[in-house]
């Protein structure tokens, strides 16, 4: 048992083990260790990392991996985009003409977009799904517009977008890019609620009992 | 009754003591074996606190620790404190 001992040493703070490492191996083969020693110097251990200043920055660095992780894990929403150039003036009708009912319902069928949905909703509610996670901007001043479409599924929202925007006029390329979940939010909310744990713990355990 | 830190002032109350000679008396006279890491846990506590300090010894890996003048005076605070305790529940057990 004493060679696992002495390695649970190791466990210990560097500026700890410099101060009491030494005694401490000497009291592990003094005493007849046990067992239930082995456990003793890994939680006397853990309390007394949980005292060092570093403990934040490992607990910060642990939120920040933990992040990242979820944010990989969780379901990602894509906005698509592209661009049409319109030459004609009259820029309201031919949206009104492209987002219609029907033309937006042809869109759902060709493109099979919520085909979950559509199981349970009346097919006026998948259209006003569609139109939820449809934007068309007004005209620059060289009557550019741009087509936003979002969807969980990239190639889906890049197709959807493209086939909006080709009843609008011809279409520039599509480019899609992760709207949710926001990787960089996360991280930073999983470094700030690390560190900021970490110093709370380190400052409750630091405090005279 | 098994504070380490007060079983550790308590040892170190009758003389200076190393780490093992502390597991031992804590042992006879509260039959209560600290592990390593408990007692050093209380060591380090303890020496911040400013109630024991290490006296210099020949060798270094078995160093003494003594209780200081505030180490004494905080044990005598938690002892009179353990005695309101144990004079109050005594009386509460058997009452006259």
């Amino acid at each position: 048992m004493t060679p696992l001992a002495r390695l649970l040493i190791l466990l210990y703070p560097r500026s700890w083990r410099a101060r009491y490492g030494e005694e401490l191996e000497a009291l592990i083969e003094d005493a007849n260790t046990r067992p239930t020693d082995v456990l003793d110097l890994f939680t006397g251990a853990l309390k007394m990392q949980l005292t060092n200043w570093k403990f934040p920055i490992g607990l910060a660095l642990a939120g920040l991996a933990l992040a990242t992780i979820a944010a990989e894990l969780v379901p990602k929403i894509y906005l698509a985009e592209t661009s049409v150039r319109s030459d004609t003036g009259n820029h309201v009708a031919i949206v009104r003409k492209a987002m219609n009912g029907s033309a937006l319902v042809e869109i759902i069928h060709a493109e099979g977009l919520y085909s979950e949905e559509s199981a349970r909703m009346p097919l006026e509610e998948i259209v006003e799904q569609l139109n939820r996670n449809l934007r068309i901007s007004a005209p620059g001043p060289d009557g550019v517009m741009k087509v936003y479409f979002q969807h969980s599924d990239s190639a889906i929202a890049q197709r959807a977008a493209h086939r909006l925007a080709a009843s609008l006029a011809v279409p520039g390329p599509v480019t899609a890019s992760v709207v949710f979940p926001n990787h960089r939010s996360l991280q930073i909310i999983g470094l700030g609620i690390g560190l900021l744990s970490g110093l709370a713990i380190v400052m409750r355990r630091r405090r005279p009992a | 009754m098994s504070d380490p830190a007060i079983l550790l002032l308590a040892s170190l109350a009758e003389g200076d003591k190393h780490g093992y000679a502390m597991m031992e008396d804590i042992l006879r006279f509260a039959g209560i074996r600290l592990g390593p890491g408990t007692l050093y846990g209380a060591i380090t506590r303890l020496e911040e606190r400013g109630f024991i300090q290490p006296i210099d010894s020949a060798d270094s890996r078995r160093r003494p620790y003594r209780l200081t003048a505030a180490g004494r005076q905080h044990l005598d605070v938690e002892m009179a404190t353990l005695s309101r305790i144990v004079n109050t529940a005594t009386s509460r057990l058997r009452p006259a």
